[in-house]
């Protein structure tokens, strides 16, 4: 069994700070780290190999340093490590990235499942899972958590918030999770100094996926010229109750009023 | 020879065998020609401070007398009487005319029975004054003894309520001398009837004397009994010296060879004298650099702990002093660090014997079987144990070892995860953008090192005072403070990371050494020298812990750095503060690094300030709950400790509780509010009453 774990090096938009007057995004020095839902992509993926005695590959496309970011995520039960080198400073779009990885894939060979974040850290595109499944003509399953393997078939509950869904796929598949889909785990130091001997190759995608540079550029027909912060009001009201019962049934007639309360 | 000489001969070398088997499991799979090599020139070296120390706080159990002066000045008369009389005795023998024609060697087996022989063969003649000295001095023992045990009595029955039970049969069941004290008195009234003494003589003996009137009155025939009696005193005696190795007794070799372990604490070595920093398992630069992390790290079997450790355990005997100062336990957790502490000897005690005798073994893991993970994460570091010990047991060695094989073994709970993993990528615990660690500061005159590289102090905020609102308040007073005295500092500002002291205490060695190893680097990167801190955590990391990974610096606490400005006349506090405070000592800078008066005497110069003190105070004072990691998580507990803390501080009729660290400060603050009287009580840093008090 081959499970392959798509992640991304991506900013910390924790430390992204909008400037209040003129709406720019200050991006310099806002550090990049394997994302948040990154780290969960690799729980489910780590855990499907430990379940199955399967191998862990880890996938990623991005800028050349993205392997000083890997330390603690090659702890994570991950076997080897392919950083496809993105020849240009930013991502173009998700088809281009989608592209990349659809290739490394192939170059990987015979995968049995495909773990990847419903969106990530910082793009919060959302397409990428999706697109990298039709691409390689493969089922998916979005929104997965609880992956099981049954013989040739995959089975994984689906949480759609309101419902949970129990789905079964045949394999190889897609599978994108959220970040609620597991806890993962926490490497400690010494774990990550000692994967520090486990293989990372940097592939180029000219070089070593004959995607060129022309080609990249020509799946990206959407480009993003500029970005601005938006402001977003808070309504913040308050609600003055007598007493703690008034109050509760005074914020249950807003939110409903507000019809932003979920499975009523 | 006589019986008694028998017994007591079969008694000494009983003694020395056991003796050799139980030490034996100090050393059990330990490098023992390293440790010769490493310990013995060190002993060397400090054999003034160790016959000192031997002297002034074994023979006169000098701690044991503090915490209870009573019984503990008894039992070191007891000691020092049983010492001087021992050898008093020895020297007896080989004079003792009486013992005429029996070599040197036998002559130290009839040493304890010399009496005997004094009262069976002098007349009123050859009776000297050095005789009558040793009937008064023998008999003199058993008095000392007998009042030692009373006073013990006295303490059993007058405990107070949540006070460690000592049980009343420790008398009988552990002091085997009970049988060699009156079976002694009983052998001396029969030789006395038995042979006529004459009164002159007997007399000296008087509790022996005493006995024989009682005895002659009664018309009890003891005389015919003094030769049996003297042999079950002989009995007594080896089967006393015999039980020491496997008794309670056997403190009377391990507390010692305990002091000798302290001595062997060395700063170079990773630890203070009173090993309250903690010590450094392993090198994780040399890790690094040989490519070798194949090690096991903290411990979850005994054979984990090194000798020292396991010469602490063996010392322990069952006082109850860590327990009475435990602020875990008396918050009703799951720790008690005197059963801890018993339970771990009792295993080491039992797994190697059985392994010695080849009996089959029980499981030798201790998480789960001796010690439960609740009772590790219990302790809040704050060394009230270490300090309430009479024989200096460092209780938190113990449970760090577990913390960290727990955490080697990714044995940890979600809410440490996420403290660790804030801090990893953070650098600092409460998960904040990074971006925002000065943000305090933004409306205030406090360059940045790089602004201001020539500034004479770095000011240390610490991630409390960075990022928790409420703790923000000490950092903007102390700058006030360091503003208006004229003061040149800077702070790192952005660059600021995490001390490490969380990610320490948690267990994370490895995350905690490879942190700090940057942290230095970025210190020196700007040629810091001295430091200025107003969180005790970071204070005692980066003074006591930081050389251990080579990172020298002086260190200051905002509350000594404060006190020499104000004696400097750099500080003028003209506004009067007209309040009653009491200063609670934070355990980080009171119990572990011996400041006490700083803070008093900067809070009675503020003027119309009333200092008074709480019950508990100075070394004894009580843990706010927040050290150790434990502001991270919660433990199962009947009440907080902050809880116990702020209804002593309520009780004490005060205006202001006054404290100089941000952890202490979140804690009692939280405690006023679940109880609902933050207002009656406000909890201000020395800082911010400074701060108060100028214009």
């Amino acid at each position: 069994m081959k499970i392959i774990a798509c992640v991304k090096y991506s900013l910390d938009v924790s430390e992204m700070r909008v400037d209040p007057s003129s709406k720019k995004i200050g991006l310099d020095g806002v550090p990049k780290r394997l994302g948040e839902i990154d780290k969960v992509v690799l729980e489910e993926a780590a855990r499907l190999k430990e379940e199955n005695d399967g191998s862990l590959f880890l996938l990623t496309y991005g800028p050349d340093n993205t392997k000083d970011g890997l330390k603690e995520a090659m702890a994570m039960a991950v076997d080897e490590a392919v950083v496809v080198v993105n020849p240009f400073e930013d991502t173009l779009s998700t088809r281009s990235t989608v592209e990349v990885l659809a290739k490394a894939i192939e170059k990987i060979g015979d995968v049995d499942v495909i773990v990847c974040g419903e969106t990530s850290d910082d793009g919060y595109s959302f397409q990428v899972g999706p697109m990298l499944a039709e691409r390689l003509n493969m089922p998916q399953v979005t929104y997965a958590k609880n992956l099981k393997i049954d013989a040739d078939h995959l089975i994984a509950d689906r949480d759609l918030e309101e419902c949970m869904e129990t789905v079964k796929a045949s394999l190889p598949a897609v599978v994108t999770v959220t970040e609620l889909s597991n806890e993962p785990r926490r490497p400690t130091m010494l774990d990550a100094l000692k994967a520090k001997k486990k293989k990372i190759d940097l592939w180029q995608t000219e070089a070593d996926l004959g995607i060129s540079n022309a080609q990249l550029e020509e799946l990206s027909p959407l480009r993003a010229t500029d970005i601005e912060g938006i402001e977003v009001k808070r309504k913040q009201v308050l609600i003055n109750g007598k007493n703690a019962g008034e109050a509760i049934k005074e914020l249950m007639n807003y939110l409903a009023e507000e019809n932003v309360m979920g499975g009523q | 020879m006589e019986l008694f000489g028998v017994f007591f001969l079969i008694g000494l070398i009983s003694f020395v065998l056991l003796c050799a088997l139980r030490i034996s499991f100090w050393f059990k799979g330990q490098d023992i020609k390293g440790i010769q090599q490493k310990a013995l020139p060190i002993i060397w070296n400090r054999k003034g401070q160790l016959f000192k120390e031997l002297f002034s706080e074994a023979l006169t159990v000098k701690k044991y007398r503090k915490k209870d002066r009573i019984n503990g000045s008894f039992k070191a008369a007891f000691v020092m009487a049983f010492l001087a009389i021992s050898i008093l005795y020895q020297i007896k023998a080989q004079f003792a005319p009486q013992l005429e024609g029996i070599n040197w060697f036998l002559r130290i087996f009839y040493a304890p029975f010399v009496d005997f022989l004094v009262l069976a063969n002098t007349n009123v003649e050859n009776f000297t004054v050095l005789d009558a000295f040793y009937g008064l001095a023998s008999d003199t023992f058993a008095v000392i003894v007998l009042s030692f045990d009373l006073t013990l009595l006295i303490k059993v029955f007058t405990r107070k309520p949540g006070q460690f039970k000592v049980n009343w049969k420790i008398i009988f069941t552990t002091y085997h001398y009970h049988l060699f004290i009156f079976s002694r008195y009983l052998a001396e009234a029969s030789t006395i009837m038995a042979f006529d003494v004459p009164t002159g003589i007997a007399q000296y003996w008087y509790l022996g004397f005493g006995l024989a009137q009682v005895m002659v009155y009664l018309n009890i025939p003891l005389e015919a009994f003094h030769y049996v009696l003297w042999s079950i005193n002989g009995l007594a005696l080896g089967l006393m010296i015999a039980s020491i190795p496997f008794s309670q007794l056997w403190h009377i070799v391990s507390a010692p060879a305990n002091i000798l372990r302290r001595c062997l604490l060395d700063p170079k070595d990773g630890g203070l004298p009173r090993g309250r920093s903690l010590t450094k398992p392993f090198d994780l630069m040399e890790m690094i650099e040989s490519e070798n992390f194949d090690i096991e790290i903290g411990a979850n079997e005994i054979e984990k702990f090194d000798w020292k450790q396991r010469i602490s355990l063996d010392a322990c005997m069952k006082c109850g002093a860590c327990q009475d100062a435990c602020p875990a336990y008396a918050a009703g957790r799951d720790l008690s660090p005197t059963l801890m502490t018993q339970a771990l000897q009792a295993k080491m005690k039992t797994q190697f014997l059985k392994e010695f005798l080849k009996r089959p073994e029980d499981s030798k893991e201790l998480i789960g079987n001796t010690v439960t993970e609740d009772t590790i994460w219990s302790c809040t570091t704050c060394a009230a144990c270490i300090q309430a010990c009479p024989i200096d047991n460092v209780h938190t060695e113990y449970l760090m070892d577990f913390r960290r094989h727990l955490i080697a073994n990714n044995q940890m709970d979600k809410q440490k995860v996420n403290v660790i993993t804030a801090i990893a990528d953070k650098a600092n615990p409460y998960g904040l953008p990074k971006i925002d660690r000065a943000a305090w500061a933004k409306d205030l005159t406090v360059p940045t090192v790089a602004d201001n590289p020539e500034s004479d102090y770095l000011y240390w905020v610490g991630c409390a005072s960075s990022y928790d609102t409420r703790n923000q308040k000490i950092a903007k007073s102390l700058v006030k403070i360091l503003n208006k005295a004229g003061v040149n500092f800077s702070i790192l500002g952005k660059e600021e990371p995490c001390c490490g002291e969380t990610v320490r205490r948690i267990g994370d060695e490895a995350r905690y050494q490879e942190m700090v190893m940057e942290n230095i680097e970025v210190l020196n990167a700007y040629k810091v020298k001295k430091i200025i801190v107003n969180c005790p955590h970071c204070y005692n990391t980066i003074k006591n812990e930081y050389p251990q990974l080579g990172g020298n610096f002086e260190v200051i606490h905002h509350s000594t750095l404060i006190q020499d400005l104000i004696q400097q006349n750099r500080l003028e506090l003209s506004n009067e503060v007209k309040q009653t405070i009491a200063y609670h000592d934070p355990c980080y800078l009171g119990r572990y690094n011996g400041e006490y008066e700083a803070p008093r005497e900067v809070l009675t110069s503020i003027p119309g300030s009333k200092l008074v003190e709480l019950g508990r105070t100075k070394e004894k004072s009580f843990c706010c709950g927040g050290g150790g990691g434990n502001s991270w998580y919660e433990i199962p507990e009947r009440e907080s400790i902050s809880g116990i803390r702020v209804t002593e501080a309520l009780e004490a009729n005060i205006d202001t509780l006054s404290v100089s660290c941000p952890y202490c400060i979140s804690m009692l603050e939280d405690s006023l509010k679940v109880k609902g009287v933050e207002k009656k009580l406000p909890v201000k840093d020395i800082a911010e009453l400074v701060a108060q008090s100028i214009n």
